[in-house]
């Protein structure tokens, strides 16, 4: 942003005239790029354009809303930080727990999005009752893989089929992995499953012609997931099968300039993501927080998964 | 494996039927293979499932991702070596002279139970057709990575010395020497490794102690020392001679000190672990799931009651009794398996985040874990291979023929 | 249809029109405004849809790079945007689709209910690929709902010589299927069956036309000597034609087609307008109902008393509809029996708001609920109120307010909309106008101008025919203490009147009361500390909301939902709270409440319910709708009526099996049952099992399923359908949406059920496919060749759904044309579709030249407003873009004239306080339940992964829930010995077995595990919606002698609606809030049991 943040502890408070300005300051120059490319006018003549659009928005009645989505905004900060090179951005997610309603959508869209077969979980949501009626209070904490900057699931890997990548997603190589699973059981979180090559409609009827039948109805099950940026069609013994499997900040995703499945279904908006390495991005406002924190801290795994309380 | 090694000068044809002029004479030996093709049948089906559906049919979850198999494992690495770090010791370290004579049925034994551990290990793979990966992708940094590394150099070298000590002619002798000694260290570290798969976890505090790997050699030491005990009583030849009895004795005397260390060591970290519970409820809790849990009775009637207490009375009370010493040394190594049974599952039954266990439900995601019937039928046909390997090798191979070399002390 | 009316636009016999329309460029803002709000727009558009293009550059120079990953499903050919129906808030979707499976379902970004602000609707298709909102978790596993192995395939029947329920099924072919439906005959070896055409006896228009005419006579006949002769004469006029009439002794039942009854679960616009027109139009039965009352019915059918206008001399006109809050724009929020984060319309709509706008500008909001939800979870303050008690919590807060003018007096003063144009208000109330008071001092009727000779009653033209006048009578209303006439409608500064608001005096010699007055008398009827005592909460928390409440101008609301309305005194709650709003005038102010708002599919480009081709139904309905005082059922009975009469709501649900098994009002010959489960959804809903497996109460069932259900499993035919990937409706709006939109449900999936042949053309056996099949059979008018007119064929749904869609292309504003790559991606994208479900050539021909406009619409899964709309500034503040803009009813004249058909007493029309658990017939019977020991009250509740019944079957969705549990406080648990996990029986007074009896031989227990918790009022215990199954694939059943094996994770846990409570004057029936029709949850009282 150009401007100092100022006081306020929490990012979505961003409104919207802030988050046009910031875009226009940092992100206008891509947001041009766009410009350039749709109008083909030259440079200067895009940024003025655009910025006048924005003008118009910001001073328009009407549309003076409160608080602009913070998908919206995470979406143009990951655009933003894609134009960097790889190793000089440093994925982060922050969860809010003051946010998260415990919907469990983000374990869902995160199974849908990487077909996640029974036994495989990337992202439970933990519930938990505390207190004494009428004093109590619910607490719900999403758990996906911390991507610890001090993995404790790698160096077990007797095959280096995991790794943590240049912008510090902990990767599974899964036509590496042996399935041998003891990363499994060096988690210290538990954010690795096994996939047993299960499905979970195979114990299913199958009385084709009378009813829809479970030979039909997994289709969906079989179909490819695109983990990594690659196909991984749900065949025979394949891979994934047999390995052991985790969340990787959906970096399929990422690379299109989506934020992960989690993120974006995240109907509380408690689950955000971006680059810590820009100052100007909501996480990295976020981390700064004093009321953040992370799972299991005293095991120096430094997971890159920050919860706000 | 069992065929690598054909014997130069067979009796038999090697894989044709017996030719019918020879005729067949039954030995007692021939119990091993019977029982093995036996159990290989009864534990045909819980392989082929391996085979075509992989681990799913297992009770393992995602939660629990080992089970009995990896118990078993360790379990047979620690009889093992165990036994010939004893072994090998007490002739070439402690010079004993009496040891050498049953050396081919301790090397084929060992033979036989590596080859065993190391077809669980595969088996236990979520792609055992990738076992080459370890190799030519290693990672210096992984523990299993180096106990697959040393066990299969181990594996290498006891056949390396089975070879010799069964028909290499005097010019190889010379290797066998210098073969032991390399099995020491490699032994020795094969346990230690195999306990810092365990120790190095620092997610789960039960495994995480220094002391486990520790234990893990002392363990192994004393169960080792049992099957050797246990090998002593049943193969030696002549069971009248005077050499017997002193040797039962006197491995007598090391299996009851390794044993009391052993649980001595355990007591004391297992006190210690109790003791800074309240530091560390994880460890604490996994811990009185052994004691108290569901398998209580396998820590304390299987381990401490039949593998210990039992084991224990015998040969203090009853030292120079070889068929009591082997009872004992049977009772000893035999339920030594509760040990590592108990060293994997309660701790990877223990919930590292509270509430996981109800955040997601599947049967796969369960924190509860028992063997399945699958899971043993694969066991059993493993022990079943192991079991036909030992028969075919007690039938076909001069092991106990050859009567050792002569010593070189 | 029965939760969102605002899209049909079709005229139920006893139902006003039920329509919000709204000046294209509203009054009042001015061109500059507007002009701005435009390059708002514009300006959006641009701004997002550059957000948008940066990816697909990136994407581009990524790919130019290196050929690195791709990612398919990015691409919007391989995208549809449709709408979900997991549950039925109806979020747009995008379906992601590979070689023609769907693969993963997102948030149709164009869609208001996935993203805040949601994508300008001009931004181009191709660029939407990587956009996409926010889900739920069941909008996320929808795929497993589609793809579900248990569908049915096939028309199934009940295997002859097989009881109803028995579980042994037979294929049919569609053709035999609908033939035998249609002729009927000895069908199962049972006897005879009536077949539809014996029931299809009134064919002739001309002569319904006049049976109508006459029949409204006879009940508009003040005394009982009238109406026997208007009978008489009736009889003599149609001698010939009495045939055709259920009871020619009671013509105003109707006749013989009435005896054929369409209802239905889960239905809305197109499918609505397909089976309403069969069953109404085409078939003449009145008898078309819905589930309203089962679900929310209350706050529906008080929204329409609320909303009944003064209109050419009449209250008439209110919507089925009703108001909920704009909370991400509130700075106080009360939120009362409503599930905002598990249940309620649209968890991805209004949780982002509430939580954002929590953390972010310190929103407060206080939950009232006995059970501590997830959204109490994150509310400023639980209230845990005791069940039943919403309505005293309401007037207590009124009470506070009103003693301490915390109100909004100048919103309240005006009078009219003269009057509340003046200070900028949208809406006004009766809050000033004068109540004419009775001997005993009870409000009655307005007083009107000329009864104080104030002013004359005028003649004015009628608004539907200027030609006609009607006597318009002034209200009245006090200024500074002196009468003023009031005309409601009246427009021009010179009109406004302002009125005096707490006013209790003599006029005339006639007492009266403002309205306003009688509210406060009705709150004052108990101390605070009496209605906190009520409620078993704290005065002093009652005291503080209320200050907060007052404190925050119109950014404060209280959003009410189903714990409010389903008690039987919920009309009263639910009119409570409005009133509570109404204090504080918050109706269409941003942060206040808002009025639902929608496109227009019914015409424009076609007139869908064109009116020549309809036959007048007429008649009673079997749930009657109307004054009991006026039908000659009433001569015959009077008082108490054999079942309650219905006049203030409509789609009782709970009334359509009871009134069947009693045959009243009349005998049934045949039921439809499309996508509802009363049996399963219904409170008591058990007692539906004996009456719907009896084929001597029921002749004929036939239900469209796509599975074999909790009630279809008793159906003798099922017809399977297509499921909500697969086919068309449009699905409107809830009245939590500020913008106006219409999502358009399409086939995104090729149907997994086969084609059949109808009129000769191919279509996907569907609920569409069974209706073209029986229209055909019976060569019903408005169906075949000529359906829509000469050379119009209504013989496909495209027929239909595709003239709809160009109707919303057009309706107020027409959407731009689709260009050629708008028409690629559209055309590309369903190329997995087969021809009898997507043919372009014979959609283009249908559409017309509004084609490309269609295509435009359907490339977005709907038309949506833009943000921008939503809201407009004003003077005074942020205002809703889409307004109610009409009166607000807090005193109700036309409730007032209403009787209670068992007591013949007159209801109120104002805010008041009715205790719970109340029969038909007045007894306190929760409160005496509990004094014979049972001693836990009864509620339940969704969890956000579950729906009725069609999730039980969505396996991702059981990983995080996989089944239900008796939720109770660690208090009652202890007393009871109770630990967590243990497992009890439910037991009521009316179903002591703590049981459902399938009345099949199976008899499904309802037991439970017991969660132990802090989080409910103790008193209290839950239990959750969705789980229990006994049908859905959870138990086996046969199928051409084929076992079809159960799935058992499809039925554990425990589903609890049998414990409710029947009435004890008609105890086949659930308890009833016996005004606005809603069937009752929550006043039960109850036992645990160990098992
Ligand atoms: N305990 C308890 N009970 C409740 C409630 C509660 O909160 N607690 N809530 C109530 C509420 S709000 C409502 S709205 C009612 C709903 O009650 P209903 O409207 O009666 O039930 P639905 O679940 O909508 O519809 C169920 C039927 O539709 C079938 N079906 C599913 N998909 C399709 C399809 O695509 N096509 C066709 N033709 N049929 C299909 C199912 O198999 C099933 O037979 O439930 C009520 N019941
Ligand atoms: N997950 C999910 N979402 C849905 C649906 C679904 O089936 N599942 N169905 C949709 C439909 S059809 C509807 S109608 C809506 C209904 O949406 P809601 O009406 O918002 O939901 P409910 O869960 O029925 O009830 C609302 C709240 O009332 C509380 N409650 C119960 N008894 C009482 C009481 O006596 N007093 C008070 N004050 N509160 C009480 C419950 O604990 C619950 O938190 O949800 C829609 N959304
Ligand atoms: S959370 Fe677990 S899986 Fe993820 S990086 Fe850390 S140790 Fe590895
Ligand atoms: S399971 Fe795969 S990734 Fe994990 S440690 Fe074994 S080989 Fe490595
Ligand atoms: S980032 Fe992607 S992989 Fe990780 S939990 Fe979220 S959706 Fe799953
Ligand atoms: S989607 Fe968001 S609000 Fe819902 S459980 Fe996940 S993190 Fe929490
Ligand atoms: S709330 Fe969830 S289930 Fe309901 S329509 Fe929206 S996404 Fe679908
Ligand atoms: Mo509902």
């Amino acid at each position: 942003m150009t401007e100092p943040k100022g006081s306020q502890p929490s990012g979505g408070d961003l409104n919207r005239r802030d988050f046009l300005r910031s875009l226009a300051g940092v992100g206008g120059a891509a947001v041009a790029l766009q410009v350039l490319d749709q109008l083909s006018l030259d440079p200067e003549q895009a940024i003025s354009s655009y910025e006048a659009q924005i003008q118009e928005l910001v001073y328009a009645e009407g549309t003076n809303l409160e608080t602009l989505d913070v998908l919206e905004r995470m979406r143009v900060e990951l655009r933003r930080a894609l134009q960097k090179k790889p190793e000089e951005r440093r994925w982060v997610m922050v969860i809010d727990l003051r946010k998260c309603v415990g919907c469990h959508a983000c374990t869902v869209a995160c199974i849908a999005e990487n077909k996640l077969p029974p036994g495989v979980v990337y992202r439970p949501v933990i519930e938990e009752e505390i207190g004494t009626y009428p004093n109590v209070a619910r607490r719900f904490v999403p758990r996906p893989c911390m991507q610890c900057e001090n993995p404790p699931c790698v160096p077990v890997c007797p095959v280096g089929a995991t790794y943590t990548n240049e912008e510090g997603i902990v990767e599974m190589n899964y036509s590496r992995c042996i399935g041998c699973r003891y990363c499994i059981t060096a988690c210290p979180y538990s954010a690795r499953t096994s996939d047993f090559g299960l499905t979970y409609t195979q114990a299913n009827a199958n009385a084709e012609g009378l009813i829809l039948s479970s030979d039909i109805a997994d289709n969906y099950e079989r179909a490819s997931n695109f983990e990594y940026g690659r196909e991984y069609p749900r065949e025979g013994r394949n891979s994934p099968i047999g390995n052991a499997r985790k969340c990787h900040f959906c970096q399929h995703r990422i690379l299109e300039g989506q934020l992960p499945a989690c993120v974006t279904t995240c109907i509380g908006r408690a689950t955000l993501f971006g680059d810590a390495n820009d100052p100007e991005s909501l996480v990295a406002e976020l981390i700064a927080s004093p009321n953040v924190m992370r799972l299991r801290e005293e095991l120096g795994t430094e997971p890159r998964v920050y919860y706000l309380t | 494996m069992a065929q690598a090694v054909q014997p130069q000068e067979s009796v038999v044809p090697p894989t044709e039927a017996p030719l019918p002029r020879v005729r067949f004479e039954w030995r007692w030996t021939d119990v091993f293979w019977i029982l093995g093709i036996i159990l290989l049948v009864v534990g045909a089906p819980g392989m082929w499932q391996r085979l075509t559906e992989g681990l799913a049919p297992t009770n393992l979850t995602s939660y629990v991702p080992w089970g009995v198999w990896v118990g078993f494992y360790d379990y047979l690495v620690w009889m093992e070596v165990g036994s010939l770090l004893i072994f090998t010791s007490m002739i070439y370290i402690f010079g004993d002279r009496l040891m050498p004579k049953i050396k081919p049925i301790v090397l084929f034994t060992g033979f036989t139970i590596v080859t065993m551990g190391l077809l669980i290990v595969l088996l236990d793979l979520g792609h055992f057709e990738r076992f080459w990966h370890v190799i030519v992708y290693p990672d210096f940094g992984s523990m299993i990575a180096w106990m697959v590394w040393l066990h299969s150099s181990y594996l290498l070298i006891l056949t390396l010395e089975l070879a010799i000590v069964l028909w290499g002619g005097d010019r190889f002798k010379s290797f066998l020497k210098p073969l032991a000694y390399i099995s020491l260290p490699v032994g020795l570290a094969l346990i230690i490794v195999s306990g810092s798969i365990f120790g190095v976890v620092a997610a789960r505090p039960l495994w995480n102690t220094a002391s486990l790997p520790l234990m893990f050699l002392l363990s192994a030491l004393a169960a080792g020392s049992g099957l050797l005990l246990f090998l002593i009583v049943v193969f030696w030849q002549n069971k009248q001679s005077d050499e017997y009895v002193r040797l039962v004795k006197r491995v007598s005397v090391i299996t009851r000190t390794l044993l009391l260390a052993g649980v001595f060591a355990a007591g004391v970290i297992a006190f210690t672990m109790l003791y800074k519970g309240g530091g560390n409820p994880t460890r604490a809790e996994a811990l009185n799931l052994i004691l108290t849990g569901p398998y209580w009775w396998s820590f304390w009637i299987v381990h401490i009651l039949l593998g210990v207490l039992i084991p224990l009375g015998i040969l203090f009370t009853m030292p120079s009794k070889p068929v009591m010493a082997g009872i004992a040394a049977f009772l000893s190594s035999v339920t030594f398996v509760a040990v590592t049974l108990n060293i994997v599952i309660p701790t990877l039954v223990t919930e590292e985040l509270k509430g996981l266990a109800t955040a997601f439900v599947d049967p796969k995601l369960s924190l509860d874990y028992a063997p399945n019937l699958m899971e043993w039928m694969v066991l059993f046909f493993i022990f079943g291979i192991g079991a036909v390997i030992f028969g075919l090798g007690m039938r076909f191979l001069p092991l106990q023929s050859h009567h050792a070399e002569e010593s070189h002390e | 249809m029965s939760e969102q009316p605002i899209t049909n636009h079709y005229v139920a016999p006893n139902e006003p029109v039920e329509t919000v329309e709204e000046p294209t460029l509203p009054g009042g803002v001015s061109r500059r405004t507007f002009l701005k709000v435009s390059a708002a727009t514009g300006g959006t558009a641009a701004f997002l849809g550059s957000l948008l293009g940066f990816g697909e550059l990136m994407k581009a120079q990524a790919q130019a790079a290196d050929s690195g990953p791709t990612y398919p499903l990015l691409d919007r050919a391989n995208q549809i945007y449709s709408v979900c129906l997991q549950c039925n808030t109806g979020c747009g979707i995008k379906v992601k689709l590979l070689d023609g499976v769907a693969v993963k379902i997102d948030g149709n970004p164009y869609n208001p209910m996935t993203m805040h602000p949601h994508l300008d609707y001009t931004v181009p298709a191709a660029q939407t690929g990587p956009i996409e909102g926010a889900l739920c978790p069941k909008g996320q596993s929808g795929l497993q709902s589609v793809y579900d192995p248990y569908r049915l395939v096939s028309v199934v029947k009940r295997k002859p010589g097989t009881p109803r329920g028995g579980g042994e099924w037979v294929t049919i072919s569609f053709e035999d299927a609908i033939r035998e439906i249609v002729e009927g005959g000895d069908l199962f070896g049972e006897g005879p069956v009536p077949g539809l055409r014996e029931s299809y006896a009134l064919t002739d228009p001309t002569v319904a036309k006049q049976m109508a005419d006459a029949v409204k006579a006879i009940q508009a006949a003040k005394t009982p000597e009238e109406k026997q002769a208007l009978i008489a004469d009736f009889k003599t006029t149609f001698a010939d034609h009495l045939d055709t009439l259920i009871d020619p002794d009671h013509p105003d039942l109707g006749p013989k087609n009435n005896q054929v009854v369409f209802a239905w679960g889960r239905l809305k616009a197109g499918r609505s307008e397909f089976y309403r027109r069969w069953i109404n139009q085409s078939f003449g039965s009145v008898n078309a109902h819905g589930h309203t009352t089962v679900c929310q019915g209350s706050l529906y059918f008080t929204g329409k008393a609320m909303s009944d206008q003064y209109t050419d001399g009449k209250w008439t006109g209110g919507s089925k509809a009703y108001w909920q809050a704009d909370l991400g724009n509130a700075r106080f929020a009360i939120i009362a029996g409503s599930s905002i984060f598990e249940g309620g319309y649209g968890p991805p709509l209004r949780t982002p708001g509430l939580t954002q706008n929590t953390v972010d500008n310190g929103l407060k909001f206080v939950v009232v609920d006995p059970r501590f939800s997830k959204t109490a979870a994150k509310a400023w303050k639980w209230l845990p109120a005791v069940p039943g008690s919403e309505g005293a919590m309401a007037m207590g807060l009124i009470q506070w307010i009103i003693a301490n003018e915390r109100y909004d007096a100048r919103y309240l003063s005006a009078t009219n909309k003269a009057a509340a144009a003046e200070i900028g208000e949208p809406t006004w109330t009766e809050a000033a106008w004068l109540v004419k008071l009775d001997a005993d001092g009870k409000p009655t009727k307005f007083l009107r101008a000329s009864e104080i000779g104030l002013k004359e009653v005028e003649e004015r033209p009628l608004s539907t025919d200027p030609e006609k006048t009607f006597k318009f009578d002034y209200f009245v209303a006090l200024v500074d203490g002196q009468p003023v006439a009031v005309d409601p409608n009246a427009e021009g500064a010179e009109n406004a009147v302002f009125g005096d608001l707490l006013v209790d005096t003599e006029i005339e010699g006639i007492r009266v009361k403002s309205g306003l007055q009688i509210i406060a008398d009705s709150a004052n009827e108990k101390t605070l500390a009496e209605w906190a005592e009520i409620c078993g909460v704290r005065a002093q928390d009652l005291e503080t909301v209320a200050r907060e409440f007052t404190s925050h101008g119109k950014r404060a609301v209280a959003d009410i939902h189903r714990g409010v309305s389903q008690h039987t005194n919920g009309f009263y709650n639910v009119l409570a709270w409005y009133t509570l709003n109404a204090l504080i005038g918050n109706f269409d102010w941003a942060g206040g409440l808002v009025w639902p708002s929608t496109y227009s599919v019914t015409s424009g480009y076609a007139d869908i319910n064109d009116a020549d081709k309809k036959q007048a139904p007429f008649g009673t309905t079997i749930i009657r709708s109307e004054a009991y005082e006026k039908n000659t059922l009433f001569l015959r009975d009077g008082y108490p009526a054999k079942r309650n009469w219905y006049p203030l709501a409509t789609d009782v649900y709970q009334e359509i099996a009871p009134s069947i098994g009693d045959a009243y009002p009349y005998p049934v010959k045949a039921l439809f049952l499309y996508m509802g489960s009363p049996i399963y959804a219904l409170p008591a809903g058990h007692t539906n099992i004996d009456i719907l497996r009896d084929p001597k109460k029921l002749p004929l069932f036939v239900a469209s399923d796509a599975f074999i259900g909790e009630t279809t499993m008793y159906a003798d035919y099922i017809f399977p359908d297509t499921m909500y990937l697969e086919r068309w409706e449009f699905h409107g709006t809830h009245p939590n949406v500020p913008f106006r939109i219409q999502p358009v449900r399409n086939p995104a999936i090729d149907p997994l059920v086969p084609d059949v042949t109808v009129y000769g053309q191919q279509m996907p056996l569907s609920l569409e496919a069974m209706l073209l099949g029986l229209a055909e059979e019976l060569q019903l008018p408005g169906f075949g060749p000529n359906g829509f007119g000469e050379g119009k064929p209504f013989v496909h749904q495209d027929d239909l759904y595709i003239r709809m869609v160009a109707n919303l292309s057009i309706n107020r504003e027409p959407v731009p044309d689709a260009d050629e790559e708008e028409i690629r991606i559209f055309i590309e994208s369903r190329r997995h579709l087969r021809k009898s479900v997507f043919d372009v050539e014979r959609w283009q021909a249908i559409a017309g030249e509004l084609w490309p406009k269609v295509v435009y619409v359907m490339n977005r899964g709907g038309r949506f407003q833009n943000y921008s709309g939503g809201y407009r500034s004003t003077p005074r503040g942020q205002q809703l873009g889409n307004r109610y803009g009409k009166m607000v009813n807090i005193y109700q004249e036309k409730t007032y004239d209403t009787r209670n058909s068992m007591t013949g007493e007159r209801l109120k029309g104002y805010a008041t306080y009715v205790p719970p658990g109340i029969s038909l017939l007045g007894e306190p019977v929760s409160r005496q339940d509990e004094q014979n020991g049972f001693d836990l009250h009864l509620i339940t509740y969704r969890e956000i992964v579950q729906t009725k019944s069609r999730t039980a079957s969505n396996y991702w969705l059981l990983g995080v829930l996989p089944e239900n549990f008796v939720l109770m406080n660690a208090v009652d648990a202890r007393a009871r010995g109770l630990a967590d996990g243990d497992v009890v029986r439910v037991i009521s007074p009316t179903n002591l077995a703590g049981e459902w009896d399938l009345g099949n031989g199976s008899v499904v227990p309802m037991v439970g595990k017991v969660k132990v918790a802090q989080g409910i009022r103790p008193g209290v215990i839950a239990v959750s919606l969705g789980f229990g199954h006994w049908a859905y694939g959870s138990r086996p059943f046969t199928i051409n002698g084929v076992t079809i094996p159960a799935d058992e994770r499809r039925g554990r846990g425990l589903h609890i609606n049998a414990a409710m409570r029947t009435d004890p004057h008609t105890p086949n029936t659930t308890l009833v809030d016996p005004v606005g029709g809603s069937a009752v949850f929550y006043d039960t009282m109850v036992r645990v049991e160990k098992v």
